[in-house]
């Protein structure tokens, strides 16, 4: 059906054929208790009935009344298992077309783009289970009715071939073609609507101070008014069509029981025993096919979410890329050529620039937001490829040290991710066979040892959503504890200190030129606290290197720098 | 699921009262239908035709028809019942949210607020229109069904009777057991999803360490492992609507047999057989269908309980005042100010006074207390304890006194701005004129050439007219200051501006460049500024040290410095510790 899920369907084909026919039987038996039922008791109604004669539908009474229900709740286990299987699958399909988006394209998604992708998983899952299954169930369950019918009477059977095609096919179809438009356009509206009231409670303070709450109130109640009778109108077409579904199956009811009647009826008992089964089996059909078209409709909604997972292209990625395997020697000198590197679209962000950096040097890159400072730290981890030029650590291009990067190049960003696992588990994805031992001591050089062993479970604690359980400073720690595990002999870091105050930025600072005291280091920044522990400061303006020395030198040199340092010392400087 | 909540909700009695006349209704015209097909049924199997049987058939026929007729007018009666129950909660929810000082914010975070305001009252209004009609029926149907069955045929009145509290009983066995597991499910089923989206949006970080091809393998590993816990759990979860299920079932193939043992010995005719055998699936229908909303109707109670507590949590407003105009020669005393959270203290005994247009540093480190009092003297918080007393001397000879600023009367007169102040997703102009959406095309050209802005809306594809914020345009650290301060330059109203650290995160040029211009606007306001940025320091008249929450120094710069206590041990402090 869909590129996202077409290699799980045909690997799950025995599953799905016996859901079907699970769900087909319980429709069956259903039907068969209600018809046995119907023909027992006419039949104990004939004087002429003995009991012994009753033994065959008092059996099949039994095993359809106890088999329904079992048979049914297999069914639901087993299309629970199936969807369940089918989000495993999509689920490690995505994030691996994440991770290849991210490289191939060059940027980041948003947070935004990556929950709603989830959430549409979540989507798929309803569509099987309350659109996809009973619609399939119920159209082969009313084709076998069709066929059971056929083989009584062919015009008996063309009847309820014809009534299956206007209850199972054009009806829905035509309440989806009158009705899609508009509930599409409830949907988007809805979506809107919710998006901006978020955005404004999210403001609500200002809304208050700027004394605008009663007619921001009242702009939105119009609109939810608005939503509602949109909805309203759907609605109202919905009891309509259930109306129509009424008078048809009322119509199928009374055809069946004339067709009955000519063919059984004409004497007290016997023969016509077969209407009143007939007529009483007709009765659990009616529960199967009714909703039908309210199932088809819901649907609509989930099978968009499908539809955008396989619009956002996503689950056909290309595993990348050339695998190198040099092995580049001590000392790791960073040699920058003539790099340079655009964005899909627009001005380079960096425009060829050159520079070396002797192994252990500590630098620090200055420059605006916009100037290419980022763009720097990304290319030295490896995260994207240069345009032009090249970057190479002990004079081996960084293309040939993938997937080895990540052994010689460190990297902290601004917002490092802390996962919602244990300590431990976030420790150790800096080095996967970490041991207890190292973890406490990473913990004890960055700092958080004590703070960690105070927590009840200590490292097995969950650090939960986004590292909410964590303070700025201690975050950023934990990070650089990750860091400091894998044991890179360069550390990049981008803006690690932002947000946080100055005394617990220069506490930070100061760990990180303790830790890596013998590595080289390079660290983006947007100010100059700390900036004299550094050997050496990179200036970049527009993609360009503006100043480069040591602060001390520049200090005496450079107007601008010594301008930059006085603002930031501030007062009394 | 019924509440006593529900019993609060806006003319309920009457409603349910009407709901129980559409039940009563609905069971008229399918014990109608059953009546009429079983005699229809009967004379067609003692040999009559078609024909015959035309008058009970036509009987049922409008009777089935009816029971949708029914159906949906009641449906249309609940709609527009719910409907008015929802727009009045809505409403409600709006005015807490946007009343001085965003109370319902304040108290229950922008996080369950929007949920509340938007799926929270949606869900009351499911609960509303579908589970209670549910929730009447199987109150009303059954009843009348057990009694027309005890009218046909007294034996099988008397064994529906006993099987209905039989099941409700297994029932509830059940629900105790699958409650808890179902709970544990819901609880499960978070951490799930959660798990997924932190990996997704922690792939970035994964990829530095190329751990994501293993770490995609455990994702798979995780949601198996759910898999197979959500397993477990439903094999008991779904046993309960099972058991209903076998009981329905087995009610009918039960009665059937115990019918047919009767016609057979000849104490029994086949019209009251027929009958009662239609009307059992009928009977154990509206439970049947009342368990399959059993988590509708658990959400809908559990947001109608939130929604309410929210509702009268903010209920308390302070008594509207009519402060003065801040002016030249005002003075505003604030008198042992405190405020705690939780029994932890943010503010402890804080006692200043402001005056006319001045400019106050408030100067500590994190968790100092600075942004608390920025907040509760922004009205956006009242404090545990505290008076703020005005007197404006010119005017008035008496002194007002007050426990909090949350008042219309104040807010109208300040404006509050953060290190991210909040730009809604809206046109550029709407941003700049939130305060004043009056304010005039040339005042507001003029107030973008002041505050540098000219670049942007150049850049923006359709000028002042551009959706920027939240799905629109990302706006830089140092345009979004910008614009904030343009709201405050196109309503003059304003004269008092409470900042709250809003250069800290930028780089240090646009820093150098904003402060110019803050410096303008800050001109002839009241002006009180949190800050750990020393080169603001010589820009204001007086200081206010906090530690812990105490003012612990307060004055002129240049004084503090020469007492050499506090304010110089913070500067060294914050200057890396490097001079002293």
């Amino acid at each position: 059906m869909m590129a996202s899920i077409r290699s799980y369907l045909s690997s799950s084909k025995k599953l799905l054929a016996l859901i079907l026919a699970l769900g087909t039987t319980t429709v069956v038996f259903a039907v068969g208790l209600m018809f046995v039922a119907g023909y027992l008791i006419s039949a104990s109604a004939d004087n002429a009935f003995s009991l012994l004669m009753l033994n065959i539908p008092l059996a099949f009474v039994q095993i359809f009344g106890l088999g329904k229900p079992i048979v049914r709740y297999i069914e639901r286990l087993k299309s629970h298992e199936w969807v369940l299987r089918l989000t495993s699958d999509l689920r490690y399909k995505l994030f691996r077309a994440v991770q290849a988006h991210e490289r191939n394209h060059r940027r980041f998604m948003t947070g935004e783009l990556l929950g709603s992708l989830a959430s549409d998983i979540e989507h798929v899952q309803n569509l099987y289970l309350r659109t996809v299954f009973p619609v399939l169930i119920a159209w082969i369950a009313g084709l076998l009715l069709t066929v059971i019918a056929g083989v009584c009477s062919l015009a008996l059977g063309a009847f309820a071939l014809g009534m299956l095609v206007v209850l199972c096919v054009l009806l829905p179809l035509l309440a989806l073609a009158i009705n899609r438009a508009r509930i599409e356009g409830t949907q988007q509206m809805r979506a809107n609507l919710y998006a901006s009231v978020t955005d404004l409670v999210l403001g609500a303070q200002d809304i208050a101070i700027a004394g605008r709450g009663s007619e921001m109130r009242a702009r939105f109640m119009d609109r939810f008014g608005l939503l509602r009778s949109q909805q309203r109108v759907i609605e109202s077409r919905d009891r309509l069509r259930l109306m129509l579904v009424q008078f048809l199956l009322l119509i199928s009811l009374t055809v069946l029981i004339a067709w009955a009647t000519s063919a059984f009826g004409g004497g007290r008992g016997g023969a016509s025993d077969w209407i009143v089964a007939v007529a009483l089996g007709f009765f659990p059909i009616i529960e199967v096919f009714a909703p039908l078209s309210q199932q088809f409709e819901e649907g609509l909604g989930h099978l968009d979410a499908l539809k955008r997972l396989d619009q956002r292209d996503l689950l056909d990625f290309q595993e990348d890329i050339s695998e190198g395997s040099a092995a580049p020697n001590a000392p790791f000198d960073v040699r920058i050529g003539s790099l340079t590197f655009a964005y899909e679209q627009g001005k380079p962000a960096l425009g060829s620039l050159s520079l070396t950096i002797p192994y252990g040097q500590k630098v620090a890159v200055l420059g605006k937001s916009g100037s290419g400072k980022s763009t720097l730290a990304r290319l030295l981890h490896g995260d994207i490829d240069p345009t032009q030029g090249t970057i190479e650590i002990a004079e081996v291009p960084l293309s040939d040290l993938r997937p080895a990067i990540w052994d010689y190049v460190g990297f902290v960003a601004q917002d490092s991710y802390i996962f919602a696992m244990s300590i431990f588990d976030n420790l150790r994805i800096g080095k996967p066979d970490l041991s207890e031992e190292e973890a406490w001591h990473a913990l004890d050089l960055v700092g958080l040892e004590a703070h960690v062993r105070s927590l009840p479970d200590g490292l097995e604690t969950l650090a939960s959503e986004a590292g909410l359980n964590f303070s700025g400073g201690q975050r950023q720690r934990l990070v650089l504890a990750r860091v400091l595990l894998q044991d890179p002999p360069i550390v990049v870091l981008d803006e690690p200190t932002v947000g946080l105050d100055p005394l617990t930025e220069q506490r930070v600072l100061d760990t990180i030129f303790t830790l890596f005291a013998s590595k080289t280091i390079v660290m983006i920044t947007h100010h100059l606290q700390g900036i004299d522990a550094f050997d050496r400061v990179l200036f970049i303006e527009g993609g360009a290197l503006e100043m480069d020395g040591t602060p001390d030198m520049l200090e005496h040199t450079n107007e601008r720098y010594r301008q930059l340092r006085a603002f930031d010392r501030g007062f009394l400087a | 699921m019924f509440d006593r909540e529900l019993l609060n909700l806006p003319n309920i009695r009457s409603t349910l009262v009407v709901l129980v006349v559409w039940s009563l209704l609905e069971a008229t015209c399918i014990v109608g239908q059953a009546a009429g097909l079983s005699l229809a049924l009967v004379g067609l199997w003692e040999g009559a035709r078609f024909e015959q049987v035309i008058g009970a058939f036509s009987g049922f026929s409008c009777s089935f028809i009816a029971v949708r007729l029914v159906l949906n007018a009641r449906e249309r009666f609940i709609d527009g019942y719910a409907t008015r129950v929802a727009s009045t909660m809505r409403a409600d929810l709006f005015d807490s949210i946007f009343r001085t000082g965003a109370p319902a914010v304040q108290a229950f975070g922008t996080g369950t607020t929007a949920t509340m305001l938007l799926e929270g009252v949606d869900k009351v209004q499911d609960y509303v229109k579908l589970v209670l009609p549910k929730f009447v029926n199987m109150a009303v149907l059954p009843v009348v069904f057990a009694l027309s069955i005890w009218i046909a045929d007294w034996v099988s009145g008397v064994v529906v009777v006993i099987l209905l509290p039989s099941m409700i009983l297994l029932m509830q066995l059940i629900g105790k057991t699958t409650a808890e597991r179902s709970r544990a499910q819901h609880a499960a089923f978070k951490v799930m999803s959660n798990h997924f989206v932190d990996s997704v949006r922690g792939v970035s970080t994964l990829s530095t360490f190329e751990v994501s091809k293993t770490y995609a393998s455990r994702v798979f590993a995780v949601s198996e492992r759910f898999r197979e816990a959500t397993m477990r759990m439903l094999k008991t979860a779904t046993l309960s609507g099972s058991v209903l299920d076998l009981f329905a079932t087995l009610a009918i193939a039960a009665v059937s047999i115990m019918l047919g043992l009767r016609l057979i010995d000849g104490s029994l005719v086949l019209l009251p057989a027929l009958f009662v055998l239609i009307l059992v699936p009928e009977y154990f229908r509206p439970i049947r269908e009342f368990a399959s909303d059993y988590h509708a109707s658990l959400d809908g109670v559990n947001s109608l309980r939130t929604i309410r507590t929210m509702l009268a949590a903010t209920n308390d407003v302070p008594p509207e005042v009519d402060l003065p105009r801040w002016e030249r020669t005002s003075v505003l005393q604030v008198r042992h100010l405190s405020k705690r959270y939780d029994g932890v203290s943010a503010l402890v005994d804080d006692s200043f006074t402001l005056q006319g247009f001045e400019c106050i540093g408030v100067i500590g480190v994190s968790g100092s207390g600075k942004s608390t009092l920025l907040r509760i003297l922004a009205g956006l918080e009242d404090p545990s304890s505290g008076t703020f007393v005005f007197d404006q001397t010119q005017t008035t000879s008496t002194a007002q006194s007050h426990g909090t600023l949350r008042q219309a009367s104040w807010q109208q007169q300040i404006a509050y701005i953060p290190q991210d102040p909040y730009i809604f997703r809206g046109t550029l102009r709407e941003n700049l004129t939130l305060y004043n959406p009056h304010a005039s095309d040339a005042r507001i050209d003029e107030v973008i050439d002041q505050l540098g802005l000219r670049a942007l809306v150049d850049e923006l594809p359709a000028g002042l007219l551009s959706i920027i914020g939240e799905g629109g345009r990302g706006l830089s650290g140092g345009q979004a200051q910008r614009i904030a301060l343009a709201r405050v330059l196109l309503d003059e109203g304003r004269t008092i501006l409470l900042f709250d650290e809003p250069t800290a995160h930028l780089d240090i040029e646009m820093e150098y460049e904003l402060k110019q211009i803050m410096l303008e606007v800050m001109k002839d306001k009241l002006v009180i500024f949190a800050t750990h940025r020393l080169h603001w320091l010589d820009s204001f008249d007086r200081v206010m040290v906090l530690e812990a929450g105490s003012i612990v120094e307060e004055g002129s710069v240049n004084a503090l410095f020469e007492q050499d206590a506090h304010l110089t041990r913070l500067v060294s402090a914050l200057r890396g510790g490097d001079a002293s």
